[in-house]
């Protein structure tokens, strides 16, 4: 599947093109992406599968542009990640993509409220609107009560909840999200995968899971699995089961 | 709480990580901003009193001549020439100036002066000892007897002169001196006190004579001056008083100069310029100091917080703004220090303005640049140095958070994120 054109109304949310990812050199080197070639269209839901050390985070990570690839090329919009300067990666980030990170990353010095209001706050977003989104967004994630703690003196899962709320918050055109499930029980996985089906649903928010909980996967409607950094199968899922090709007998 | 609150409360609270680092690098900036404002209003206020002792002792801070003058110090160049100058209009607008002290009309010649045992050369000067009081401090060198009064043909003698004479307060003395009208005159006066200025050649050679008892011995008339002498309340306004004299004395006289000590006295200015330079030798030592403590600080904090810079790139954080970030850190920093700088310099400045110590009795008095120095520990009060400190203690925290900021900047995310 190779990527067309520029970027418009029309372009895929993310396309591949023979995307390699490499780290190290010569003998040592590893391939954490292999001539990877996708295109997602705007408005999908999508799990990334995989055992762990497929290259799901690396995937995500050339999407977001946080990294640059070896060989290859992603555009996400339509627009070339890979050409683009730090400061246009940024402001593709700030303008289009939600992420969320592995390991919460929330900034320890604010407030879970702060912490979720940050990328409204860059993209410019007056206080009182953006206040009110995240009131109602954590009284509908259980996060109500919670919003001017630090995340030091908020659970795992509390911080998993904020760090989804700051990526979802706003309607981002893409969703860049890295095991959001990972450290939440089932009410709280629940809760903020309604949340993020809604957004996908009613503002055709597009998003991208990495993940390895069945939960996430049978909410997906198309599953990429990954393994040693190439896709070893992308299908479209028509009903709530889940494939038998998509759990990892070491990891189920 | 608006966009630009949250940002400093986020460098505040960022600050407050690592509160002890914070406080350490704060204070180490606070003692060098304070030892700055310090030092500096010491080295001011020795400065100020170098000039002072320059001028005060007799050479004034602003003088009035004939053009022409100096440097022959022709008898017939008074000022105003062949007209002369109304004295007593002269010294009452001198005085109208609002940064005047005082001014003393002065009239000088060269004679031979003898004694009952032996003669001389000499230098005569001709004063009003009441104004010259308000002058010059000369005259507190008198170390017996009295200066000259008006119409008793007396002179006062410098130290040596007296002692080569071989003559004592109350013995007579003659003076010879060739005067205006080319004639020698001659007169016998009778010595009313010994001087002492502690500059050796004057002291070796003046005799002091009241003003009008030298212009008739020198032939002048009344309103025949060589030079009026100014003192000044602030010497370092020298200049534009003496721009100001110029201007409302000039319907008076047309031969008529008016010379600030950075004229007359041009190794007093360089001395001047040399306090500067030392000034900001000081700042630029403490600074650099500041610049490596807030850059080692700010450079820790960006190194601990990589995954932070990450997490912030990852959302959308423009570099400029990352910059931004860590720069108002640092600018925060350099408030807080100058706010405790000036906290622990405040108490010593004022003190050191109001009650200055005297280190007179340990140093004792010394001859600097025709002036009677004494060491007098002060601070010369203004607002000029520790303004200037403050800003350029902000402006190099800034600067030394440059580097660390740009570092942040370069913080690969991916990388970061995965904690490599």
């Amino acid at each position: 599947m190779k990527p067309q054109g520029n970027g418009s109304a029309s372009s895929p949310a993310v396309e591949t093109h023979e995307l390699w990812k490499t780290f190290g050199e010569g003998d040592t080197a590893v391939h954490a992406v292999q001539n990877v070639s996708v295109t997602i269209g705007t408005g999908e839901f999508v799990a990334l599968c995989g055992p762990s050390g497929s290259g799901k985070t690396t995937l995500v990570n050339l999407i977001g542009g946080l990294t640059d690839p070896t060989r290859g090329q992603v555009r996400v919009d339509g627009r070339e990640v890979g050409g683009m300067s730090e400061r246009e990666r940024a402001q593709l980030r700030l303008d289009r993509i939600g992420f969320v990170f592995q390991a919460y990353n929330l900034l320890p010095v604010l407030t879970a409220l702060e912490n979720a209001e940050f990328p409204l706050m860059l993209r410019g977003v007056p206080r009182d609107e953006r206040r009110a989104e995240v009131s109602k967004l954590f009284e509908h994630i259980g996060l109500g009560g919670l919003e001017d703690r630090r995340p030091g003196a908020l659970s795992g899962g509390q911080q998993q909840r904020v760090a989804v709320a700051r990526a979802v918050l706003g309607a981002p055109a893409l969703v860049l999200a890295d095991e959001p499930t990972a450290n939440l029980d089932t009410q709280a996985s629940d809760a903020l995968l309604e949340v993020m089906e809604v957004l996908n649903r009613e503002r055709g928010v597009t998003f991208i899971f990495c993940t390895h909980d069945p939960r996430v996967m049978r909410r997906a409607r198309r599953i990429i699995r990954l393994v040693d950094g190439h896709v070893e199968r992308d299908a479209e899922k028509e009903s709530g089961e889940l494939p038998s090709w998509v759990l990892d007998p070491v990891e189920t | 709480m608006n966009d630009r609150g949250f940002w400093l409360r986020v460098g505040w609270r960022n600050l407050g990580r690592h509160r002890r680092r914070t406080v350490i690098t704060a204070m180490a900036l606070a003692w060098g901003f304070a030892a700055v404002v310090l030092f500096s209003g010491i080295l001011e206020g020795m400065g100020s009193d170098f000039i002072r002792s320059g001028t005060d002792l007799m050479a004034g801070q602003v003088r009035i001549q004939h053009p022409a003058y100096e440097p022959e110090r022709e008898i017939w160049d008074v000022i105003g020439g062949d007209d002369g100058v109304p004295v007593a209009e002269l010294l009452s607008r001198i005085r109208a100036d609002p940064e005047v002290l005082g001014a003393a009309p002065r009239v000088y010649g060269a004679g031979i002066i003898a004694s009952d045992s032996t003669s001389r050369g000499g230098l005569l000067m001709g004063i009003d000892p009441e104004r010259e009081t308000d002058v010059t401090h000369f005259l507190s060198g008198v170390l017996e007897g009295s200066p000259p009064e008006e119409g008793a043909y007396q002179v006062l003698l410098g130290q040596e002169l007296a002692r080569q004479l071989r003559t004592a307060v109350g013995e007579e003395v003659v003076l010879v001196a060739p005067s205006a009208d080319g004639a020698m005159g001659n007169e016998l006066f009778t010595v009313s006190g010994i001087v002492r200025t502690g500059i050796p050649e004057v002291d070796a050679a003046q005799v002091v004579l009241h003003i009008e008892d030298l212009q008739f011995l020198l032939a002048l008339g009344a309103g025949d001056v060589h030079e009026v002498v100014v003192a000044l309340r602030n010497p370092w306004d020298a200049t534009e008083v003496a721009d100001r004299l110029a201007l409302d004395l000039a319907d008076l006289a047309s031969d008529m100069e008016v010379m600030a000590w950075q004229e007359f006295r041009p190794e007093l200015v360089e001395f001047a310029g040399l306090i500067g330079g030392m000034n900001w030798l000081i700042l630029i030592i403490v600074f650099l100091m500041a610049a490596f403590g807030v850059a080692n600080t700010m450079l820790m904090a960006t190194f601990e917080r990589r995954r932070e810079f990450a997490v912030v790139k990852a959302l959308g954080m423009r570099p400029g703004r990352i910059v931004a970030m860590v720069v108002g850190e640092a600018l925060i920093l350099g408030i807080l220090a100058v706010l405790a700088g000036a906290l622990i310099s405040l108490p010593l400045v004022l003190w050191l303005m109001h009650y200055p110590v005297d280190l007179t009795p340990i140093a004792g008095e010394q001859m600097f640049m025709d002036g009677l120095f004494r060491f007098v520990l002060r601070v010369e009060p203004s607002w000029d140095i520790p303004i200037r400190s403050a800003v350029g203690l902000v402006v190099t925290a800034v600067l030394a958070a440059l580097y660390p900021a740009l570092r942040a900047i370069r913080v690969p995310a991916a990388e970061a994120l995965a904690g490599r």
